[in-house]
Formats: C-alpha cells, sequence, structure tokens
C-alpha cells in the first residue's frame, strides 16, 4: 500500500518539477533546437519587467479579492437566513446549491448569452426596469466585462460558502447562544460576539479554497471573454495558457507558473497561521 | 401588556380593539423575502437555459425576448443529437471521466489508508502536500503534460485525457479519504487481526466496507471535476472525435451563426448527469467536503 501513497505523491511532483526544469530552460517549442538550452533565470528576469504580466497579477488580485469577499458575504447570508430547519429551508438549500454543480463553462455560455449586448435578457431586464436608456456593451467592454466575469464567478461560489456556513453554524453551541439571549442579548450582539467568532476555522477554509480556486479559474473565464477584451479579464491562470498554447513559449509560462504557484503557497501559508488551530 | 394599577392588575386594562403586528412577523416575512430574493438569483440563468433551449429558432433573436416561453419548440434537443457530433462527445466524455476515476480510486483508497495507518512525521507533510496539489492551476499542470505526451505520442488522444486526469484526481481523492480513514478507530482492524485476518483482509473486509460513503463522496467529487474539464481538453486534444462535452458544446460559439436554442439544449443535456448525480449524493458530498472546515 505504501507505492500507493508514494504514487500518489508522485503524481504531483513529477509535472512540478518538470515545470521548474522548464521555466529555466529555453522552452520554446515553435523554435525546436533551442528548445532545451538552459536559460537561467532569463525568463522570470524577462516576467518582472513585463507590464503584461503585471497586469494579468492585478487582475487576478481583484478578481479573487471581489468574487471571494462578495462571495463570502452572500453564502453567510444565506446560511444565517437558512439555519432553521424547515420543509421550506431544506428545499431552498438543495436548490441553492445548483449553481454549484453546473459545470463552470456552462455557466460561462449562459452568461454570454444573457449578457449579449443586442439580445441578452439582462440588458432588456434593465431597460425595462428603468436603470439604463442605452443597451450595456457588456462582453465588448473592458470594465463591464470584468463584471460579469465576476458575476458568473460569484454565482458559482456562493453555494460553497452556504454550505460550509451551515455546517459551521451547527456546530456553534447552543447552550452559549441561549445564554446570551437570556441575558438579554439582541440578536445582532449574538452574532457578534458569539456566532461569528466560531466560525471562524469555517471563514479561513471558505476563503481560502475560494480565492485559491480563483486564482486557479481559466475555463469559464475563457469561454467568457477569452481574456479580453484586450486582456482586461486575462488572468494569471489565462496569460499561462496564452502563453504556452497561443505563443508555445513554454519556458515562459511556466515561469509565470511557478510565480503563481508560490504566491499560493505564500498566500494559503499566511491565512492558516492565522488560525492557532492546525487543520491535519 | 397588562396594566397595573392600585387597584390591581387587571382592573383598568382594556381589551384591544386591533391586533398589533409583531415585529416577530416582519421579521419572518422579510427572511422570507431574502431567500426568495436568492432562489430567483441563483435559479435564474438555469431557468434561462431551459427558456432558450425551448425557444423556437426564429425567436431567438427576437426582442424584446419572451420571459416565459408560449411557444415551445423541443426540437433542439433532438436535433442536437442528431446532427451534430454531440452523441460522440457525450460519450467521451462519458468514458475519460468513468476511466480516470475507476483508476483514481483504486489508487486513492490504498493512499489514502496507508497514509492514515502507517503514521509517521512524513504522513502529515504529506497530506498538506496533496492538498496542495489543489492550489496548482490546471493551466500550469497542462504545461509538462502536454511536453509528457508529446514525447509519449499521445497527443490528441483520449488516453492521454484519461492519464492527464487521474494526476489531479488521485492526490484529491487520496486527501479526501484520508480523512475518511483517520475516521475509523484502528481497534476495528486490530480485532480482525486478532481473529486471524491478514492485514490485507483486515482492510478489505472491515474498513473499506465502512468507508463506503466516503469512497462514494470522493469518486462523484473527482467526476465532477473531471466532467466539467476544459483546459486539459483544450490543450492536448485537436481532432473533433476526441472532444468531451465542454469542447464541443464552445464549438457551438462559432464566428458568424449561433444556434443558442441548440447551446443551451446541449448545456443541459451535458449538466444534467452531474446535477443528477450530485442531488442524490448531495449528503455525502457535502459532509466530505465540510469535514475539514468544522473541527469536531
Amino acid at each position: 500500500m505504501l507505492p500507493a501513497a508514494i504514487f500518489s505523491v508522485a503524481m504531483v511532483a513529477y509535472p512540478v518539477i518538470r515545470t521548474v526544469w522548464l521555466s529555466v530552460h529555453n522552452g520554446n517549442l515553435a523554435r525546436p533546437r533551442q528548445m532545451n538550452d538552459f536559460v537561467g533565470l532569463q525568463h522570470y528576469q524577462r516576467l518582472l519587467g513585463d507590464g503584461n504580466f503585471w497586469h494579468a497579477l492585478l487582475v487576478m488580485v481583484i478578481y479573487a479579492a471581489a468574487v471571494t469577499a462578495i462571495a463570502y458575504g452572500i453564502g453567510l447570508a444565506a446560511a444565517l437566513l437558512l439555519e432553521r430547519r424547515s420543509a421550506f429551508t431544506r428545499i431552498s438549500r438543495t436548490l441553492l446549491t445548483l449553481p454549484w454543480a453546473v459545470p463552470g463553462v456552462v455557466a460561462g455560455f449562459v452568461y454570454v448569452w444573457m449578457f449579449d449586448a443586442s439580445f441578452g435578457v439582462t440588458n432588456f431586464l434593465m431597460r425595462r426596469l428603468g436603470l439604463i436608456d442605452q443597451p450595456v456593451l457588456w462582453l465588448l467592454k473592458s470594465t463591464p466585462a470584468f463584471v460579469v466575469v465576476i458575476l458568473a464567478a460569484i454565482w458559482k461560489t456562493v453555494p460553497f460558502n452556504m454550505l460550509t456556513h451551515l455546517a459551521g453554524l451547527q456546530a456553534v453551541p447552543e447552550e452559549l447562544r441561549e445564554a446570551a439571549r437570556v441575558d438579554g442579548a439582541t440578536s445582532w450582539q449574538e452574532f457578534r460576539h458569539i456566532v461569528w467568532p466560531a466560525l471562524g476555522n469555517v471563514r479561513v477554509v471558505s476563503i481560502l479554497i475560494t480565492t485559491l480556486h480563483s486564482f486557479r479559474e481559466f475555463g469559464q473565464i475563457y469561454v467568457l471573454t477569452g481574456g479580453g477584451p484586450a486582456r482586461a479579464t486575462e488572468t494569471l491562470s489565462v496569460q499561462i495558457y496564452t502563453e504556452s498554447f497561443g505563443y508555445f513559449r513554454f519556458g515562459y509560462a511556466s515561469a509565470i507558473g511557478i510565480v503563481l504557484l508560490i504566491a499560493s503557497l505564500i498566500f494559503t501559508v499566511a491565512t492558516v497561521r492565522t488560525q492557532k488551530t492546525s487543520f491535519f | 401588556m397588562t396594566r397595573h394599577t392600585a387597584a390591581g392588575t387587571l382592573a383598568g386594562a382594556r381589551p384591544r380593539s386591533r391586533p398589533r403586528v409583531r415585529s416577530r412577523d416582519v421579521w419572518r416575512l422579510l427572511r422570507f423575502l431574502a431567500i426568495l430574493l436568492l432562489l430567483v438569483a441563483s435559479l435564474f440563468p438555469i431557468y434561462w437555459m431551459l427558456n432558450t433551449a425551448i425557444t423556437p429558432s426564429n425567436d431567438l433573436l427576437r426582442y424584446p425576448p419572451r420571459l416565459i416561453p408560449t411557444q415551445q419548440d423541443w426540437s433542439a434537443f433532438t436535433s442536437v443529437f442528431r446532427d451534430t457530433s454531440f452523441p460522440v462527445w457525450l460519450a467521451n466524455s462519458t468514458l475519460m471521466t468513468m476511466s480516470s476515476v475507476a483508476v483514481a480510486l483504486v489508487v486513492s483508497t490504498f493512499a489514502a489508508y496507508s497514509l492514515s495507518r502507517f503514521k509517521s512525521k512524513f504522513s502529515s507533510i504529506i497530506a498538506y502536500v496533496l492538498l496542495a496539489t489543489r492550489m496548482i492551476p490546471g493551466t500550469v499542470l497542462l504545461v509538462p503534460l502536454y511536453m509528457i505526451f508529446r514525447d509519449w505520442g499521445l497527443l490528441d488522444t483520449k488516453m492521454a485525457l484519461i492519464i492527464a486526469y487521474t494526476t489531479f484526481e488521485i492526490p484529491f481523492a487520496t486527501w479526501m479519504l484520508k480523512g475518511y480513514f483517520d475516521s475509523i478507530p484502528p481497534e476495528l482492524e486490530q480485532a480482525a487481526e486478532v481473529d486471524g485476518a491478514t492485514p490485507l483482509g483486515a482492510f478489505l473486509r472491515v474498513s473499506l466496507p465502512l468507508t463506503g460513503p466516503g469512497i462514494a463522496a470522493s469518486a462523484i467529487a473527482s467526476a465532477i471535476l473531471a466532467w466539467g474539464d476544459y483546459e486539459f481538453a483544450r490543450g492536448l486534444l485537436s481532432s473533433q472525435s476526441n472532444w468531451p462535452l465542454t469542447i464541443g458544446i464552445h464549438s457551438f460559439i462559432g464566428e458568424h451563426v449561433v444556434h443558442w436554442n441548440e447551446i443551451m439544449a446541449s448545456s443541459l443535456m451535458g449538466t444534467l448527469p452531474v446535477v443528477v448525480i450530485f442531488l442524490a449524493a448531495e449528503r455525502f458530498i457535502v459532509a466530505g467536503l465540510t469535514a475539514g472546515a468544522v473541527k469536531s
């Protein structure tokens, strides 16, 4: 059985090692003769000076922050609303989980259609409700496209936050909340002083997982915008794809990938450190 | 409210002439409306998928769009099956998902068991490493895999995708299953061994059946990951006959002509298996994925 465990780790380790190797070699598949030349830290130096890299990093950070924060708020609210067990809340809970089950690219297809500038239902509804006069060119302009990408991600992320916080709420000792209520605490005080701190562990895990997931996201963003318009929605993950399969610069793409991995690691360690309990 | 007077508690109390709305009921109404709002926001895109799928072709680009499908045309579902490569893509997705999950499960079960039982100072590091694999973006993993498959001549084959899927399913399933095995007390196996079973026998006959739900949850979570993959398929395949559903349906969004009813119909059909499995196994998946979040 030990070989299986080793195999399991090797499945991950080998591609990562190969990526590191690629990042210090030429790796340009369009130039096969120079492809395996050792280039040292050349790719890394290049990306530090590459405006596109920093832009993609910024896009990724804003995207991850917006999706994580908003989906967290809505997910927590949903959990609090559905806390009490009844037939209605049980059905609502199942229905609200559906966006999570929908494959990411399918969500992308629906949102492309809903946010079509001419025939999409979003512009239609917004006009009907008097919110806009002219149709918004959603996926055709930088900022609206970014908004759509974030919205689609929030839609798919809320269920996970809701589920983890429902589980977390169940773990809050009921006696503590009762005691607070008996002592005259308002709902808000009960929430702020008992429920919110007790959800600390769940909060960290939720934020960690949704942020890392945002760093990794590719398919949903790609079918929505392809990274555009004009790289407006190109996160690092998307850029890695366009560098490798668009420009065949596998070495450079690997370097970006390693940077992203290290950034994810740092973020994970920093987030886990904020909680005093360990995870294993 | 009772009025207390010097003459006694109830003396002077007036019967109420109209019922007072209690603030508790107002809160209940607001809660209900909030839940309703959430439901509408969450389900509207799915509803819109269905609405579009059954809209007649010449009504698709109509403005204003019909919010409720007064005319229903279900032919998009059959035309997708008949006139496109959808059946091929469906078969591909099914084959690649099921094969990779089957292999991944076997390896992961043994791996998770050994990590759980043979504890050393390494096992918690390894657990962290396995979890860390969830950090690796698909596009990053794609790069070395592409090179490897290129060397092995496996580009544009379904086998390449099956291997690629197991690459990320195994660490994920191992991590999930380790959690489950950790929750089974080793005393049960020790008792079986005292009765004469071999360690392997104890594993197969005692621990394995107990982790049934865990295995199911890991299998389903892994299947959902593979079924929805886009980047690996896009990077490793070129022939249309090898495409899974994700790439295939995306190809319907052409440069000039876009048949949204067919896209939505095929999307619904591609989503249905996942949703059905998900709903059937919801409890297990939720328990498995939130087990790490809540310390019991």
